[in-house]
């Protein structure tokens, strides 16, 4: 019989560590991992700086928590997030039923958002660097235009299906 | 009615395309009568005076073919990388239920941050842009692939065993055409990621063909220069979609 590729795996067994074999495998590669970020750091290769130990990376990641001002960073990120998914949701949502809800529309207009979607969004940071300005609300429009593609072509496929059904 | 103009093949695109045509030219009259800054927004006619001037003196062929050659490269890679790490994982059952969740964590990190150790490992060069597009594309191919295999419908399977087929005739036969379909679909999210990486490298570090560009043409202040180079950028993301639709139709005609 021939063999098709697909390995059926009996019930998870304890090994002798009494550690699932998925559990074990996942300790392995993290362990090789570690040992080959170590090695890599103290043979020198590298710039030290740029591959530090994990001790050192530790640390710093310590005193990072224990930073006041991170939390205050985390929440403008956290805020910047919010407002671009709201707005980039919103209007992928409404452009997305307005597409959806005319075939005519759609024929129209969904081809520049399908050859617009794989654009690298990255290209506009001139750009919104002049609209916006250099602050938050340069920020959020930038994360908008990813995430207004995907809203829009997941709401577009919805409302698609809809239509048709 | 409308649906008699849905129906129809050219009527929709010509409104698509007129419409955008009417956009562009009322942004022109509102720079024009000083409703929109100029020194902000550059005239839609100001952007295409200045294509032959950035195609001249920007050398855009030749950083075209850069950024083409650097996608292509990390798109040769990424295919090659991450349908073999898909057939691995679906190959093995144990590291897939070890690794599968890491590889979509991945997927889903901003791998763009790693760009400071690609540049000292591979130094200021191209082959930091395309490992930066290899990276960011890997792990949507993976999990596209062991997707797609992992769905093989048993029939299919059984198919192949009862024809007594090989561990390669069967992958080669049924479980890779099978998955076509969706490996594809990891290929063109990979593809993209890559793209949109490799753009961002290059305008990072200020290195490389388009994404250089613009970066160089914004700190010039030359804002109709650098809309026609972004408009060069989004014409290079189509020729790179279109080929991969145009590959797709090749590998599987029938669908």
């Amino acid at each position: 019989m021939a063999e098709t590729g697909r390995l059926t795996l009996p019930a998870a067994r304890p090994l002798g560590l009494r550690l699932r074999p998925v559990t074990a495998l996942r300790i392995a590669i993290i362990v090789a991992i570690v040992v080959v970020w170590e090695a890599v750091s103290a043979s020198g290769l590298l710039y030290r700086d740029v591959v530090p130990s994990l001790v050192a990376i530790g640390k710093a990641l310590y005193l990072t928590l224990r930073d006041a001002s991170f939390y205050f960073h985390l929440a403008i990120t956290a805020y910047e997030l919010g407002i671009a998914m709201v707005i980039g949701g919103l209007s992928g949502l409404a452009v997305g039923i307005l597409l959806g809800g005319s075939k005519f529309l759609s024929r129209a207009f969904e081809s520049f958002l399908y050859y617009l979607g794989p654009c690298p969004k990255i290209i506009f940071f001139p750009i919104m660097i002049m609209w916006f300005g250099v602050g938050r609300a340069q920020k959020s429009p930038w994360a908008r235009s990813p995430a207004s593609s995907r809203w829009l072509s997941t709401w577009r496929a919805a409302c698609a299906r809809s239509t048709r059904s | 009615m409308t649906a008699a103009l849905a129906g129809n093949r050219y009527v929709p695109a010509a409104i698509g395309t007129g419409s955008l045509v009417v956009l562009l030219a009322l942004i022109e009259l509102l720079i024009r009568i000083g409703l929109i800054n100029r020194f902000i927004v550059p005239m839609p006619s100001e952007i295409i005076a200045a294509f032959p001037r950035v195609i001249t003196e920007e050398n855009v062929l030749q950083r075209f073919l850069l950024t083409a050659g650097e996608a292509f490269s990390a798109s040769i890679l990424v295919t090659l990388f991450g349908v073999a790490g898909g057939v691995l994982l679906y190959r093995y059952y144990l590291l897939r239920l070890a690794t599968e969740t890491w590889v979509a964590a991945v997927a889903a990190a901003p791998l763009v941050l790693m760009y400071p150790l690609y540049l000292v490992i591979f130094g200021r060069s191209a082959l930091t842009i395309v490992m930066m597009g290899f990276t960011a594309g890997l792990a949507p191919i993976i999990l596209k692939t062991l997707e797609g295999l992992t769905a093989t419908r048993r029939v299919l399977i059984n198919v192949g065993r009862s024809f007594n087929l090989t561990p390669s005739q069967q992958f080669w036969k049924i479980l890779f055409p099978a998955a076509l379909p969706t490996i594809f679909v990891g290929l063109r999210l990979g593809l993209i990621f890559a793209l949109i990486n490799i753009v961002g490298v290059e305008f990072l570090i200020n290195f490389g063909g388009l994404g250089q560009l613009i970066n160089e043409l914004a700190e010039r202040y030359d804002l109709a220069g650098t809309y026609a180079a972004i408009c060069f950028v989004i014409l290079v993301s189509i020729c790179v979609f279109i080929l991969m639709e145009r590959l797709e139709r090749w590998l599987r005609p029938v669908d």
